[in-house]
């Protein structure tokens, strides 16, 4: 029986076509050459609906092939074409009977100029389990949980499940559907976050995107700002602003939620975990995080990151073990190590309007981060003193009598008194707080490498 | 000419015209994740050979004789993949394919892009899922069978039809599809 020319097109364009129907649907075209125009007008319409995702867009194809044709004019005559010919016909072998993916082939494509098919270009963290290498061309699937990926150029993204997501190079990932969080350094600027509707690119930030399977993508900017590119118009985004893009629609400003990414944030955050009630504070602004007050909570607050301090800081504990009492505020000297980069986040109990005087509360749990606690401050002193150097936002406006008691207390008036204790392998940090009537608080400086 | 005034020429005509580039090259039955690659050979072939070409404003045809020459050869090849290339197809197209882009071809592409968002909304729901589960999820027509309950044929035939119905929005709106 013979499939009619319908069938025939509609297999054909789908791949499925076997060689008796091949010769069958030839035979068709041959014969009538207004079902070659039917042909041809079924294979553009099919080229225009897969060029309606961003990542096989004009302004894609030209952001990627341009650099190159500038780049030839500095090259011989033949060294370049001759280069990408041999790299574009690995790829055709490489991409194997699975080409018609066009995802994979742009991957593929890609690689020409990004890095190599295979490359080794981020470790991913799950849990407790041993980090995974996430290789160019990867495509993973997050089914529990939250996972920390730490990019060559120093970004960190927080993917949280069920996501889907590509790797095309250190600087460039398909988020196909899922939520995450990313942090980029000043080596990673530039890191872009593809999904089925826009494209993000980071200009020094820290952001969330939020993709749904139907191609609606979230942006929300915490810090810094990105550029949100679809279909030809690009727009600013910067901290404490959001952008949604939808399929078959422009871009359009929604208001700053960030509250949906409470399980990223932390993770991209270098907070690995929490116990007690010790929490994460929620996403936000430096200015929101600053302001954020809890009667219940300790609020573990991310501060500056990536930097050297660039001089000595006077701190109060330098070594792993347990500290209350007069220990507690013996002054040390902390060296930060030559090119060794550092970031800082306060423990605060910031209690709601004001407690009762001689009211005292017991809070205590724990904070494990994703590196070594290299010093800690606990004295209000020597908190303001280090607040030039740590903080990135303005504190909470305090009285006269608040910033005396700002950091820990160890009065002989109280039954217990607060109490630090840093881990052996210098990770997890455990706080007893006897808070009052005012803000009790401490700053962990970590490794930032 | 200088190296200079070369580049800013092959810029131009790249920035200008790649877009009823991969339109052309895909029109021949090129697999659409074949279509860049090509492209992007076409315009290191161009840029190799710009001093051929007699005026900047012939560029398209140019760019699609040689794009033209590179589907050729590739049917010449032996042991090529009939998913990326189909040798009898492509080679019908081929010989059907005017090398003059057509006025339409050369539209602008948002316009063309703008119009396709248009005619995508008038579809029907279930149908626009389907074209969704194609062209953005990149699945195959037993995927998408499986997904949503449907015989793999249905969703060919349907993506047929709905490919149809969009060409026939297109043109009533003047654009070439």
């Amino acid at each position: 029986m013979h499939d009619d020319f319908d069938s025939l097109c509609a297999s054909y364009l789908d791949g499925t076509l076997d060689e008796r129907s091949r010769d069958e649907l030839a035979a068709l075209l041959e014969s009538d050459p207004a079902k070659v125009a039917v042909l041809r007008s079924q294979l553009l319409l099919s080229g225009s609906l897969a060029r309606l995702r961003p990542d096989l867009d004009d302004e894609h194809f030209l952001r990627t092939v341009m650099p190159h044709v500038h780049a030839m004019s500095g090259e011989a005559e033949e060294a370049f074409p001759s280069r990408v010919r041999k790299s574009i016909r690995t790829a055709r072998w490489r991409r194997g009977a699975l080409a018609a993916a066009a995802v994979m082939a742009l991957a593929a494509t890609l690689f020409v100029f990004h890095g190599r098919r295979g490359d080794m270009i981020a470790s991913r963290f799950d849990g407790e389990s041993p980090s995974q290498p996430v290789r160019v061309g990867d495509k993973l699937e997050f089914s529990q949980g939250v996972s920390r990926l730490e990019f060559s150029n120093g970004a960190v993204v927080a993917v949280e499940a069920p996501a889907a997501m590509s790797f095309r190079s250190p600087e460039e990932v398909v988020l196909d559907y899922g939520r995450l969080n990313a942090w980029c350094p000043e080596t990673a600027h530039g890191f872009r976050v593809i999904t089925r509707s826009a494209t993000l690119t980071d200009l020094g930030t820290s952001f969330g995107v939020s993709a749904a399977r139907d191609g609606t993508a979230d942006f929300v900017v915490l810090d810094g700002k990105v550029e949100v590119q679809k279909d030809g118009e690009t727009r600013t985004v910067e901290r404490g602003a959001a952008l949604r893009a939808n399929h078959g629609r422009g871009l359009s400003k929604i208001a700053f939620e960030p509250s949906a990414f409470k399980r990223t944030w932390p993770v991209a955050s270098g907070i690995h975990s929490t116990r007690g009630e010790v929490v994460p504070a929620p996403p936000g602004t430096r200015e929101a995080l600053a302001a954020y007050e809890s009667d219940r909570h300790i609020l573990v607050i991310p501060e500056r990151r990536d930097f050297h301090p660039g001089k000595k800081i006077p701190v109060n504990i330098l070594e792993p073990g347990g500290y209350e009492g007069r220990n507690l505020f013996q002054p040390v000297t902390f060296s930060p190590p030559p090119k060794t980069k550092v970031r800082s986040y306060l423990l605060r109990y910031n209690p709601v309007g004001k407690l009762e005087k001689k009211d005292h509360k017991l809070i205590e749990g724990s904070v494990t981060f994703d590196r070594p606690v290299l010093a800690i401050i606990a004295g209000s002193r020597l908190l303001h003193l280090s607040d030039e150097v740590f903080s990135s936002a303005p504190l909470p406006k305090m009285t006269e009598v608040d910033s005396k008691l700002r950091g820990l207390e160890s009065s002989p008036n109280l039954i217990r008194s607060d109490r630090v204790e840093l881990s052996k392998d210098r990770r997890m940090l455990k706080v007893t707080f006897i808070a009052g009537e005012s803000i009790d608080e401490l700053r962990a400086i970590t490794a930032d490498d | 000419m200088t190296r200079q005034e070369k580049d800013q020429q092959l810029d131009a005509a790249v920035r200008a015209h790649h877009s009823g580039l991969r339109y052309f090259i895909r029109s021949l039955g090129v697999n659409e994740s074949w279509v860049d690659d090509l492209a992007q050979e076409t315009f290191l072939i161009a840029h190799r050979k710009w001093e051929e070409l007699d005026h900047p404003d012939n560029a398209p045809g140019w760019f699609r004789m040689i794009a033209r020459n590179l589907v050729m050869n590739e049917l010449t090849k032996v042991g090529r993949r009939q998913r990326l290339i189909d040798e009898k197809i492509t080679g019908i197209l081929l010989a059907a394919e005017p090398t003059i882009p057509a006025p339409g071809l050369l539209q602008d592409a948002e316009t063309r892009h703008r119009a396709l968002r248009e005619c995508l909304n008038g579809l029907p729901g279930n149908i626009r899922r389907v074209i969704s589960a194609r062209y953005y999820d990149d699945r195959n027509a037993s995927e998408i069978g499986e997904e949503l309950s449907m015989n793999p044929a249905s969703v060919r035939k349907l993506l047929f039809h709905a490919r149809k119905a969009l060409a026939d929005c297109l043109v009533a709106k003047h654009v070439h599809p």
